[in-house]
């Protein structure tokens, strides 16, 4: 056939266009904006739990894996399929498995962080141009590569955390040196956050402990009986695995209802 | 196609494109070939869920394990109908065939299926009429009962669960080109409702938490006394960010991941 209608050269043109059809004439890549990931320790508060108790939290350093930022909704690239493989190869995609929406962002790697250091940089994430509505991450246990000393104790473990627990005029000092199951994801973190190209800016997210639940108006705490704890009454209290309380701060740390990210300005 | 070629290059790629698409369009479609859907439970509900497979030695063994499928579609084409099938009714292996559909004999199927509980008209599959009357009755998409052993120790168990699940999109094995006849299995895992943990990739089997719940000790656990089971202390029984505190809960929560397909393949479900 020597001969192509013009109608049909100019169809297929238009077709060709088309990223549904996968050619190649006028494909780009989306546009990706890197973001600074930052402790926000403005929700780590003085809080009243269940049991009347006042809690103050002086230290609660966490290891965590992969911060996972997602989208239920638009995408800005140009294309009409997920490009998170083809722009960040050394990511880990899940679109499908991340339960709270498809990955369009990550802060990749380990992270080890104080969040009463607030503003404290955790890393630097690459978002695609989407808009964004919620996160996810992993726990894990902390290591000697994640910079810790030989004789820091959040080796091994997944929180530390210290601090004070008041009922009336009594005081107890705590610790406890939590675990979870390294991998155990946290799903769901809300966000609010539109990655757009038309606009231009320096963008810092806050990664947030929410002491205090602001949906089912409980705490971290909420459970834990610390005089019960204090079996010497020496008004410091080691709350240790396999106990009750311990189960209590375990579930409750897992909950996404005490986590948030936040853009700030 | 030489012809084409230096037309091509006078013209521009357009008009091998367009000849190509043309060619393609008018390709032959694939032959047509009849999809067999089953349903199945495997040896552990056809048998029993050995002691090995429990972290606390018991042995679980169904007497009925009813389940209520309907939605059925493969390639797009649904299979017509609800079915209510009993899975510890013996298959040899080959699970309960629940029908048929013609789909493009290429590539592996992509099905989904609803577990629900049943309408009128319900059709029973390995099952009796009785099962299809209690399902729909109660408002039950799954009927688990059974009892569980270990030494001397009975407790028996009856539970109706009332969660709708769709399956979908289940990735099938079947080679439907190659096939003859192709397969698909949806298949239904029980022990999910006796893990420890929600979240957990390699969670236990265990029993000795639903034993404990036997408040009046008659030998059966009731759903009203694992309701009254509080987990949020529990070393295991992690649920994540779900609102889940009792025992009933957590294991009706599990009934969510029971379908799979072909074996251990994944359905994303919602």
């Amino acid at each position: 056939m020597n001969f192509v209608p013009p109608f049909l050269r100019m169809s297929v043109g238009l077709l060709c266009a088309s990223p549904l059809l996968g050619c190649a004439f006028d494909s780009e890549l989306a546009d990706r904006t890197s973001a600074a990931i930052v402790v926000d320790g403005t929700s780590v508060v003085t809080t009243d739990t269940d049991m009347g108790y006042r809690v103050e939290l002086t230290r609660c350093r966490v290891a965590i894996d992969t911060l996972e930022l997602t989208t239920d909704g638009e995408m800005h690239a140009s294309l009409a399929i997920p490009l998170w493989n083809a722009v960040v190869p050394t990511a880990h995609a899940h679109p499908g498995h991340a339960g709270g929406g498809e990955v369009v962002g990550e802060l990749a790697g380990r992270h080890v962080f104080d969040w009463r250091d607030d503003g404290a940089l955790v890393g630097e994430a690459v978002l695609l141009d989407a808009e964004y509505s919620g996160a996810n991450f992993s726990f894990t246990r902390a290591r000697a590569e994640d910079g810790l000393l030989a004789d820091d104790p959040l080796l091994g473990h997944t929180f530390e955390i210290v601090g004070t627990a008041t009922l009336d005029d009594e005081s107890w000092s705590f610790t406890v040196l939590l675990d979870q199951d390294d991998g155990r994801r946290v799903v769901g973190l809300p966000l609010q956050l539109d990655v757009d190209p038309s606009v231009d800016r320096d963008l810092e997210l806050g990664l947030q402990l929410l002491v205090d639940d602001p949906t089912e108006d409980d705490t971290l705490f909420d459970g834990v009986d610390f005089a019960m704890l204090d079996d010497d009454g020496d008004h410091h209290i080691v709350i240790e695995e396999g106990t009750e309380a311990y189960n209590r701060l375990r579930r409750n740390t897992q909950a996404h209802d005490h986590y948030g990210v936040v853009v700030h300005p | 196609m030489q012809t084409i070629t230096r037309t091509a290059l006078r013209h521009g790629a357009a008009p091998l494109l367009a000849w190509t698409w043309l060619t393609g369009a008018c390709a032959p479609a694939a032959e047509d070939t009849s999809l067999h859907i089953d349903a199945y439970g495997e040896e552990f509900v056809e048998d029993q869920i050995p002691a090995e497979a429990l972290i606390d030695g018991w042995t679980i063994e169904f007497s009925r394990f009813v389940v209520a499928i309907s939605e059925v579609e493969a390639q797009g084409v649904p299979l017509e109908g609800t079915f209510v099938v009993d899975l510890t009714s013996a298959s040899m292996g080959e699970g309960h065939e629940l029908g048929a559909v013609m789909v493009p004999a290429e590539g592996h199927p992509e099905l989904g299926f609803t577990v629900a509980p049943p309408g009128a008209g319900a059709q029973a599959v390995a099952a009796t009429d009785d099962d299809v009357d209690q399902l729909e009755r109660e408002g039950w998409s799954v009927l688990a009962e059974g009892e569980a052993t270990r030494g001397g120790e009975v407790v028996r168990f009856s539970w109706g669960f009332a969660a709708q699940t769709r399956y979908e999109p289940c990735h099938g094995v079947a080679e439907l080109a190659d096939d003859a006849p192709p397969r698909s299995v949806l298949t239904f895992h029980a022990d999910h409702l006796f893990y420890d943990d929600l979240d957990s990739e390699e969670p236990n089997v265990a029993f000795d938490l639903v034993a404990s719940a036997d408040a009046n000790a008659d030998g059966e656990v009731s759903p009203e006394e694992l309701r009254a089971v509080d987990i949020t202390a529990e070393e295991r029984y992690q649920v994540g960010s779900r609102d889940v505190t009792d025992l009933w809960s957590f294991i009706e929560a599990q009934t969510t991941t029971l379908g799979h397909i072909d074996g251990e393949g994944h359905c994303e479900a919602g």
